[in-house]
């Protein structure tokens, strides 16, 4: 009997210890989720203070716009190519922005539910479109601007080097790669301007109202035809570059 | 003995009254010389622009030729050479196009926007 015992014992002994092992990690996971759960429950937010995050972030919003707008009338200030009529369109379209947001500030400010905020908040993207149209309209007005103003400046110099080349061909020299090249030029300058001398004209007009059309598919346009009219400028330097060479050569100078 | 030392006096006062008035030849000269000769020079340069612009009128008002000398041959290949020194244009122009090039990255960045945490 004392035999038997002793060998039930030896096979029981292997088998409690086993199972009070499994049991340990079931035990754990069940404390921890009870942890987790009183956690969360300490962690939601009261109704102040979810009203109290949501102005935070309303306004941070807000601000983000404002500072965009005074690095953008910074830009159209310092500008020296876009004209004084789209220089004061702009920076009026930014002083009624910049207002706007502001008010739009202080009504978050007030409102004292939820519903309220978050009814205010979807505003300052849609009354205001400060990303959308403001910022793209206002660096197409100055692209369009310095296309036409480097054109013209390009003119000038096809001009000079166009009188050079008549002299030259006067006093018999053989300038038709020169003249070949200026009139490539001259392509590329009146092409360029062409292309994106209208663009700020269609754009600078867009309000926040026009989002999404007219003003996207104006604004990718007038991105297209900027790019394009750029291209144009690079091909006319090039060409006036070739044109300057190939007189030099002629005059063997 | 009393005249002579009159005579002495005079003498001393005649001797200082030209070393007063006494100036070196080369620095007297220097003074009525010197703003003629300036004159000379300004006229003279003048004078050779107005020749130059005169005896070219085919060139344009603000052309770019860098013409200063007045002895330039009167020649269409010196014309030409001299109306061609375009360089500093075209580096104006190149810097431009860089400026221009920079203009149109900020306003590819700006297309790139969305209206971020808010947009509806």
């Amino acid at each position: 009997m004392s035999t038997t015992r002793r060998q039930l014992q030896r096979l029981l002994t292997p088998v409690l210890v086993v199972t009070a092992l499994a049991s340990l990690p079931t035990a754990a996971l069940a404390q921890s989720e009870e942890r987790v759960e009183a956690e969360t429950e300490a962690a939601r937010p009261s109704r102040e203070d979810a009203i109290r995050q949501a102005k935070e972030r309303a306004q941070q919003a807000i601000d983000r716009r404002l500072d965009t707008l005074d690095r953008l009338g910074d830009r159209v200030s310092n500008n020296a190519h876009i004209t004084a009529d789209h220089a004061r369109s702009l920076v009026a379209d930014f002083g009624a922005a910049q207002r706007g947001l502001a008010a739009l500030g202080d009504e978050i400010d007030a409102a004292d539910t939820l519903a309220g905020i978050f009814r205010l908040s979807t505003k300052i993207a849609t009354d205001y479109r400060v990303y959308l149209v403001i910022a793209p309209k206002t660096h197409e007005v100055i692209v369009s601007d310095t296309i036409v103003d480097v054109a013209d400046r390009f003119a000038e110099v096809a001009n000079t080097l166009g009188e050079a080349i008549e002299r030259a061909d006067d006093g018999g020299y053989d300038v038709t790669e020169a003249r070949r090249w200026l009139a490539v030029a001259e392509d590329e300058i009146g092409e360029a301007k062409r292309a994106g001398g209208p663009v700020a004209g269609d754009v600078i007009g867009l309000t926040a109202s026009d989002w999404p059309d007219p003003a996207q598919s104006a604004l990718r346009s007038g991105s297209s035809r900027l790019k394009n009219a750029r291209l144009d400028l690079h091909e006319a330097r090039a060409a006036l570059h070739k044109s300057h060479e190939a007189l030099r050569e002629a005059l063997g100078v | 003995m009393r005249r002579r030392r009159w005579i002495v006096v005079i003498v001393m006062v005649a001797a200082a009254t030209t070393a007063c008035s006494w100036q070196p030849p080369d620095r007297a000269a220097t003074a009525d010389v010197e703003p003629l000769v300036t004159v000379e020079t300004s006229a003279t340069t003048i004078t050779a622009t107005t020749v130059t612009a005169t005896t070219t009128p085919a060139h344009p008002a603000g052309s770019t030729t860098t013409t200063t000398d007045a002895s330039t041959p009167d020649t269409p290949k010196a014309q030409a050479t001299a109306e061609i020194d375009v360089d500093a244009d075209l580096a104006l122009l190149d810097a431009l196009i860089e400026g221009l090039d920079v203009t149109f990255g900020e306003m590819e960045a700006s297309l790139g926007q969305n209206e971020g945490d808010v947009e509806k």
